[in-house]
């Protein structure tokens, strides 16, 4: 019995160890591409700079003259005459109704729903095509390659680093536009960071095709041209299913389409979620079948989400597996 | 660490074929059934015409291409095991080096993937610097270097972590009189166990550093053996390998 018990533990500690001894790997991979992928993304570090200075400008020119809210009974709010809203300097002027902390809110949603939503993300794939065709080209390959590193961990890295460099810049911006709101009209604009994981998870998913894509095809182009092209198809399969389930829930339930929806990532759900998460919906209409979806309960926020992820994590591993035999020429 | 005697590359009946494009199944063919062995503290020179096979042999070794039909052993174990390659250096023969990096960075990178230990990166990395007459320039950035000062970076890359093998295609390339001076400086003092592999067109540089000759003409081994009897070979006119390299029965 004790000579069982013992075999058990030293398989355990075993597993332990080379879990550990992988955890590390992965860290100094990570530690050791996180420079050369900073370097290799400058294109989607400007993008997003630009675009956060932009999006502070309009925040901090925010100027709300008077409309006057009537409040019944602490909850209800009657507009009782517009205010004006001016922006960039008094260069854009809207005739607003919404009080301060709603304006503050209003603002930072829609700021947050075209960053973060689907063109943020096309936007950011545009310019993470070259995080691997970049590195196939630039000489860093061939270090790393005819290194003892492990190939597989190597690419992984890369992955993660190009989601955590979005991620940074995107998290940046979704604060500083917050500040700015707070500073120019005196009213925090209450954000969560929900529509900012959403974001993440979304880039996830299309940053593994566009680096399986990168490794199969290892030219920028083709990598940008593939991903939007995946993207545009799953946006179409994924509407398309809801649009089928809002108007005949019949052919709805058993078809080809289910298994398409299911099988491939759902950047509209993404989307609905993110404009849910970030407040977005109060302001903004959505898309009615995605509305329908989510409130008869048949769009499920987490299903969505990991089976999304899941097909971002299948291209990555199908990624590594091309990598560690791909050569160099 | 191999000592004198043991084998660090061996080639067993090796070929390699390309494809001319991916929809044409016409192939050429790169390397044809090479046989070589390579024995620690062998300095080789790999020589040919262009096309004859040389950077194809040497990025097989370091395992950026796969062979189409044979097998390869590294320090006794197989090509694709990747840990052996902790122990080799390779200067490839068209340097691309990532341009955004400072010059000292990347020497610390490669350092860093080679397994090097912390304490003694900056060491080596510093010693390279010296070495390589590149202490100026170890802040710029590798994209604003000449093509002259790139190509002494990537052999301060092979050279960094002190490998056992040293696979170095067609070192001399945009070298000028001084980087020349350096880099054979630098392979004379090679510790004695180092082994070296080196393809140049340029024979009358490494005949005399050499102590063995690979001649490989469109892929076929032409001469495999000690520089002295390649002389005795070039004299007599013999053309046939066979008659004066044991290496290839």
């Amino acid at each position: 019995m004790s000579t069982v018990k013992t075999y058990r533990a030293t398989i355990e500690s075993t597993r332990l160890a080379s879990s550990f001894r992988l955890l590390r790997g992965l860290c100094q991979a990570l530690l050791a591409s996180w420079r050369d992928c900073w370097y290799e993304l400058f294109w989607v570090r400007t993008l997003w700079t630009v675009a956060t200075l932009l999006a502070v400008t309009v925040c901090l020119s925010a100027q709300l003259s008077g409309p006057r809210v009537e409040k019944i009974e602490d909850e209800l709010e009657i507009p009782e005459s517009p205010g004006k809203l001016e922006l960039l300097f008094g260069a854009v002027k809207i005739t607003q109704f919404r009080d301060k902390s709603v304006t503050a809110a209003f603002l930072h949603s829609f700021l947050v729903r075209y960053a973060l939503g689907p063109i943020g993300i096309l936007l950011s794939l545009a310019g993470c095509s070259t995080l691997i065709t970049g590195f196939l080209h630039s000489g860093m390959a061939c270090l790393v390659l005819t290194s003892p590193a492990n190939r597989w961990l190597t690419l992984l890295s890369r992955y993660i680093s190009g989601i955590l460099i979005c991620a940074l810049y995107a998290g940046l911006f979704t604060v500083a536009t917050a500040l700015a709101l707070a500073w120019s009209l005196e009213c925090w604009p209450a954000i969560t960071f929900l529509g900012w994981g959403i974001y993440c998870c979304h880039l996830a998913t299309f940053l593994g095709i566009s680096i399986l894509l990168g490794i199969t095809g290892k030219h920028s182009t083709l990598v940008l041209a593939g991903t939007t092209l995946f993207w545009l198809i799953c946006q179409l399969v994924n509407l398309t299913f809801w649009q089928a389930g809002f108007q005949n829930i019949e052919s709805f339930r058993l078809s080809g389409l289910t298994v398409a929806y299911w099988l491939l990532p759902k950047p509209a759900d993404l989307t609905m979620l993110l404009d849910l998460a970030s407040g977005a919906y109060q302001h903004f209409s959505l898309w009615p079948e995605l509305e329908w979806a989510w409130e008869t309960g048949r769009l499920v926020a987490w299903a969505s989400l990991i089976s999304s992820i899941g097909v971002g994590l299948a291209a990555v591993t199908l990624a590594g597996h091309e990598f560690r035999s791909m050569e160099l020429l | 660490m191999a000592g004198a005697g043991d084998l660090v590359i061996e080639c067993q009946g090796l070929w390699k074929t390309f494809r001319k494009a991916w929809w044409n199944r016409a192939e050429i063919i790169a390397l044809q059934d090479l046989n070589w062995q390579v024995y620690c503290q062998q300095r080789w020179l790999i020589t040919g015409p262009n096309r004859a096979g040389k950077s194809t042999l040497l990025r097989i070794l370091v395992s950026l291409l796969r062979p189409t039909r044979g097998k390869v052993y590294r320090f006794g174990k197989p090509s694709n095991i990747i840990g052996t390659l902790a122990q080799v250096g390779y200067l490839s023969e068209n340097v691309e080096l990532p341009a955004f990096w400072p010059v000292k960075s990347l020497l610390q990178y490669v350092a860093h993937l080679h397994g090097v230990c912390p304490a003694q990166v900056a060491v080596r990395v510093s010693q390279m610097l010296e070495e390589f007459a590149l202490r100026e320039y170890q802040n710029v950035r590798i994209g604003q270097l000449s093509r002259g000062l790139r190509q002494r970076v990537a052999l301060a890359t092979a050279f960094v972590h002190g490998p056992q093998l040293l696979i170095l295609d067609d070192p001399t390339n945009a070298l000028d009189d001084d980087g020349l001076k350096r880099l054979q400086l630098c392979l004379r003092r090679l510790a004695p166990s180092t082994t070296v592999i080196l393809a140049s067109h340029r024979r009358d540089l490494f005949q005399d550093w050499a102590t063995h000759i690979l001649a490989l003409h469109n892929g076929r081994v032409t001469y495999s053996g000690p520089v002295s009897r390649w002389f005795v070979s070039e004299l007599s006119g013999h053309s046939s390998p066979q008659e004066l390299s044991p290496c290839l029965q």
